[in-house]
Order: structure tokens, then sequence, then C-alpha cells
């Protein structure tokens, strides 16, 4: 059992060193000391002096910072209900996406940028806000369809519900890019997610949901402890599990819609990422959740900085990096385990 | 489900891409390969009132006769379509692809379908020849077989992506449906049309040059269009450089990138689906530092003119030249 104190100080030190990196590297080169001082004028008003050049205030503030912080937000928040999902579920394979939410808020999306609607007083926010709203209207159908047909809600009603929906909603999606013509850019764009070119009001949308859905969660860790002995062992421990059950997947699912919702669909960063995090610090949902949080938002952010930076101006999406990065270093992870139980 | 769905995606999107790069390498060979036949060709119709029966080879090599001037035309391709109502044929066409939209007789003509063509709405419109494209080869090949199976004449026109190429693609054209005095004729007033954009804007010092940023696709991915692309081609009849020249094909540029390139002027071309094109622009973060933006230089050009390989590349020139240089237009 390695000391908590390390843990969280491992991996704080690599969410601070990605950040760092993320920010001062990019298709434009701007010297730390000039991006403290861009930061220093724009967040605590400081006078910056002249010799700043103000393309590079527009850079850094107006764009990279935005995008790292938004990076490390929906890395944050696909991490930590990823983590939730497989305690609860007890099942390896689930992701934030499994009860259908991200297809759900992906039809919200997709049929914004197909119907080309904009809602008035929204206006380019038009996107984001249907994409929650289709999200939560998934959550609660998916939720009233698994309480239908079993009344206790086991695991595999759970999964099966999930897969219903993603297919049906997948296939509404398919449709829609079947069906689009000029648009069909925008669509796939969104679909293969992306963190870029969304702003501080992006930031501001998702950041309450993270923080809702995220104290939710962690107010739920020894339940998700106990339930990960059985349901039963957890009732016999005094676990509300029904009540608890339904709060961490909809807790769980906010942070997913949300996420989604202004970042699109980005794969693999909910699934690994908590994998990745129990197999270094051990399966401790206390400190598996807060280190998921941690963990992910420091991955998102590195494999943002990847996908704008290696074929640099250009730009790839950043969900294939996600996979691109993460499939290896979880692959690694499983066989160095492997050997260790080996031995 | 969701990630068989993104892998989908991105196998498409790589084929897209990759289909484009191919295009730009196929190219190289189409032109002379065209060009020999367009010779072989010529030798039959002089000093003959009946070319026909003809027989040409098209951009994928396959000979194609014609027993006599085809009556019924289906056109896989705007372009095509484009090209063959420029030839003054258009009554011909009695098929097009859903992608239509110019001249506005196609919305009256049946619609064969877009990406994916009906086959049997093409045989049951009993067309004399199908005038199909080079880049639908690699997505449609089942469904060419089909037609040619049909004993349907199809004849693939050679995808142009510059401007000479499209002129033989006016040539092939004219010659497949019986016009090729007046594609000759098309091909001079285009290029006389180009010769005179050229000689206006030769005006311009090199000083006064404007750097030029396309925007093929809104934020938040904002692609853009660099060397051997029509854009590109056009920017530099009209004696104006592309901001993204050092890219190759069409690439999505990094938004840091683009402010960095500071262009001075932006042009979009996606205002056919995007309600407020230079809102879109302007409203960006970050880009009122960008000169296009501070001095309110931004434009939409239809996206159509700029793209399609047909006569009314001239019309998008004009339009990119009176945006970037309206000064020396004012002046006429």
């Amino acid at each position: 059992m390695k000391s908590n104190l390390l843990k969280y100080t491992l991996s704080l030190a690599f969410l601070i060193s990605t950040m760092l990196i993320a920010i001062s590297v990019g298709s434009v080169s701007v010297p730390i000391p000039e991006i403290v001082k861009i930061i220093g004028s724009e967040v605590f008003h400081l006078p910056i002096g002249n010799d700043v050049d103000p393309k590079s205030i527009s850079i850094v503030y107006d764009i990279r910072l935005p995008r790292v912080i938004l990076a490390g937000l929906v890395g944050a928040s696909l991490a930590i209900a990823g983590a939730a999902f497989q305690g609860l579920l007890r099942n390896p394979l689930a992701d934030p996406y499994i009860l259908g939410v991200s297809s759900g808020a992906s039809v919200g999306a997709v049929s914004t940028l197909f119907f080309n609607i904009s809602i008035p007083f929204l206006g380019m926010y038009t996107l984001p806000f249907l994409s929650i709203l289709s999200a939560l209207a998934t959550i609660m159908t998916v939720l009233f369809f698994a309480k239908k047909i079993d009344k206790t809600m086991r695991v595999e009603s759970i999964i099966l519900t999930g897969i219903i929906f993603s297919s049906f909603l997948g296939s509404i999606i398919s449709l829609i890019i079947a069906l689009t013509g000029e648009e069909l850019q925008q669509i796939i764009g969104w679909l293969l997610g992306s963190v870029s070119m969304r702003g501080w009001k992006y930031v501001g949308i998702i950041l309450p949901f993270l923080i809702i859905g995220g104290l939710l969660l962690l107010m739920n860790t020894r339940e998700l402890n106990a339930m990960s002995f059985g349901e039963d062992r957890a009732q016999h421990l005094g676990v509300d599990v029904e009540k608890r059950k339904m709060l961490i997947l909809a807790a769980g699912s906010i942070l997913t819609g949300a996420a989604v919702a202004v970042s699109g669909t980005i794969g693999f960063v909910g699934l690994v990422i908590p994998h990745l995090t129990r197999k270094l610090w051990g399966p401790d949902h206390i400190h598996l959740l807060p280190l998921s949080i941690i963990t992910g938002a420091g991955f998102l952010i590195l494999t943002d900085l990847l996908s704008r930076t290696i074929i640099s101006p250009q730009v790839l999406p950043v969900g294939v990096i996600t996979a691109l990065v993460g499939a290896p270093v979880f692959a690694m992870i499983l066989l160095k385990q492997k050997k260790a139980k080996g031995r | 489900m969701k990630k068989f769905l993104q892998v989908l995606l991105l196998a498409l999107l790589a084929g897209f891409l990759i289909g484009c790069s191919n295009n730009d390498s196929g190219n190289e060979a189409a032109p002379n390969e065209n060009t020999t036949n367009e010779e072989s060709a010529a030798e039959g119709t002089d000093g003959d009132d009946s070319a026909y029966p003809l027989t040409v080879t098209d951009a994928i090599d396959n000979e194609v006769t014609l027993e006599e001037e085809p009556e019924r035309i289906v056109s896989l391709m705007p372009s095509n379509t484009e090209i063959t109502f420029a030839l003054g044929q258009g009554d011909k066409v009695v098929g097009v692809s859903d992608n239509d939209t110019y001249p506005e007789e196609v919305f009256d003509i049946d619609k064969v379908g877009g990406m994916e063509f009906n086959v049997e709405v093409i045989i049951s419109l009993d067309p004399d020849v199908v005038l199909a494209h080079e880049s639908l080869v690699a997505s449609s090949q089942e469904a060419l077989d089909q037609l040619e199976g049909a004993d349907i004449e199809v004849f693939t026109v050679a995808d142009a992506t510059d401007v000479d190429t499209t002129y033989e693609t006016i040539d092939n054209i004219g010659q497949v449906v019986g016009a090729e005095e007046e594609a000759e004729q098309l091909v001079t007033d285009m290029q006389a049309d180009f010769a005179e954009l050229e000689e206006i804007t030769s005006e311009v010092a090199e000083e006064d040059r404007q750097s030029v940023f396309f925007e093929i696709s809104p934020s938040p991915d904002i692609y853009t269009a660099g060397q051997n692309t029509f854009l590109d081609e056009l920017l530099q009849i009209i004696h104006a450089d592309n901001a993204a020249g050092d890219q190759e094909g069409w690439v999505e540029m990094d938004p840091e990138a683009i402010i960095e390139l500071n262009p001075e002027v932006i042009i979009s071309t996606y205002g056919s689906y995007v309600e407020d094109p230079i809102g879109e622009v302007t409203s960006r973060d970050g880009f009122d530092a960008v000169d296009a933006v501070v001095n309110e230089r931004i434009y939409d050009v239809d996206s159509d003119t700029v793209s399609r390989p047909g006569p009314r590349l001239v019309d998008g020139a004009r339009e990119i030249a009176e945006s970037v240089y309206p000064e020396l237009f004012d002046e006429e």
C-alpha cells in the first residue's frame, strides 16, 4: 500500500506539468515569462507593458488557456464517471457512454447541426444546450425503462437497457449522417470530439455540472466500495442500494452528458483512466475517484496537446489521439500486472 | 456501438482525405491521356459532319463507343452538368445528381442520387451516355459496372483540380455530347476572362498584395485550402497570397496558427449553410487580433463556384478578386 500523500503528489505533479507544457507549447511558441505576464494582466489586471504582442495575448488567453482548461474538465468528468460506473456495475468494460447518454447527447448536437437550429438568446450555445437537454432526457428514459423491466434494477438490466438505447440512438445519428449534405464535415468533426475553439463560455457550461456530479459521486465512495462486494452484501452493510444506485447513475450521466455536450464524444478516457488509476494506486473508491479526476484531466490535456502539435499547424481529432496513446499504455500496464502476479 | 460508429466515421473521413490526395496525384496522368484521345477523336471529326460512331477513351482508360450523338444524358456530378449546360446541351440532360444546384433548370430534372446513385433510376431514364466522374470510381465502382452491364455507355470525366485540367474536361465532354465547337469557344471565353482578371489585378503593387485565408468549414473545425486546390490557383491568378500556402490540399488548421498567420482577408465558403458566416468569424474569441477582423475584411463566396471544376470558376475568381481588391473594380 503506497502512502496516500505519494499518490496525490504524483498525480497532481502529472496534472500540473501537463498543464504548464500545454499552455506554453502550440503552433505559436510564446515564451513562459510572456505567458505569466499575459495571465497576470488578464486575470489580475496587472500592467502588462508594451513589449507583448497583442496576437500573443489573444492566442494564450482567448484560445489556448480555455482550451487546456476545458480539456482538463472534460477529462476529469469522463474519468470520474467511468470510475463510478465501473465500480457500480462491477463491469470492467463499463465506460461513461454505457448508458447511451453520449448517444443521446450526440443526437441533440447532430440534430442541431443538421436542422441548423438556432434558439434566440442562446445563439452558438444552442448546441451544448440542446445536447445537455437530450442527454438528460436519455438518462431519465433509460433509468425509467430499466426500472420498468426490472424493479430491483439489477446490473444486467441496466447494461442491457443502456445497450438498447445506445444502438437505437446511434442509428438515428447514422440516419442523419446518411441524409446530410454540406453539414457532413461539421457533424463528423463534432462526433470525433474536440475541445478546439470553445472558449471560456464552454468552460462555464461544464464547470457547474462537474462540481455537482463530482460532489455527488465523491459523497458515495464508501457506498461504491460496499457495492463492489455485491449488492446483497452492500444491503447487509446498511447501504440503501436502490437509492444510491439511482444517485450514482444520475450523477455519472450528468457528468457524461455535459462532457459530450461541450466536446463531442471523446472515447477511451472514461474507460481507461479508471483502470489505469486502479492499477497504479489501488481499487479503494475513496481515493480512486479523486485520483481519476486528476489523472483524467492531465491525460486529456496531454492528448489534446499532442493532437494540435504533432502535425502543426494542422490538427488531428483528439479522440483519435486518446485511443492511440491510451490503448498501448493500458496494454503495457496490463502486461506488467500479469507479470507481477505470475512471479 | 459508439466506438464502432467512431471508427466508421474516422474511416470515412480518412477515405475522404485519402481520396482527395489520390485525386491530386491521379491527375498528373489523366490530362495526358485526355489530350491524346482528344487528338485521335479530332481526326475522326475533321471534314466529316457525322463524328459518330465515335470511340473515345475516358479518364480511367475505358473505351467508350457512341453510335450516334447522344440525345439523353445523365450526369453524375454537378460540374459535368454545369459544363453540359454551358455547352448548350442542357435540354438533353435527363438525370442529375442530388447535389446539383446549377443552373436552375436542374431542379426540374430527375435526380439519380448523391454519393450513392441509384442504378435502377439511371437505367429507367434510358440514357445514351452517362457522364460519370473520376472521383466516383473509388466509391461507386460496383454501380458503374452495373450500368455498363446494362449496356449503358459510361464516360468517366477526369477529376480536375486545376484550371487547365478543367479546360480538358470541357473539351472531353464537348466531344462526347457533340458540342466540340461550343467547348472550344467556352474554353476560349474562360481563358479570356481569366486573362482579364489577371490583367486588372496585375496593377497591385508588390507591397499591396493581400494575404487571404480561406475557410472551408466554420469553427470549431476550421478547414482551409492549401496548395493544389482551385482556391489557391484562383488566388495566384488574381495576384493575392494564400495565407495557408505552406499547406497541401485541404487541411484542418489550428486556430492559434490562423491568428499567427494574421491574414489581411478571410474568405469563407460556407455561407450556404451557416446563417451568418461573417459573424461566425468575428465572434470568435481571440480573433479580434487578426487584421482581417480588425479591418472588417471578411467575405463569403459561393463554394460551388470555387470548387466545381466547371465554367463558373471564372465567376468564383471574379468574386474573390472583387472582395480582395475592391478598389480595382470600383473604377470600372
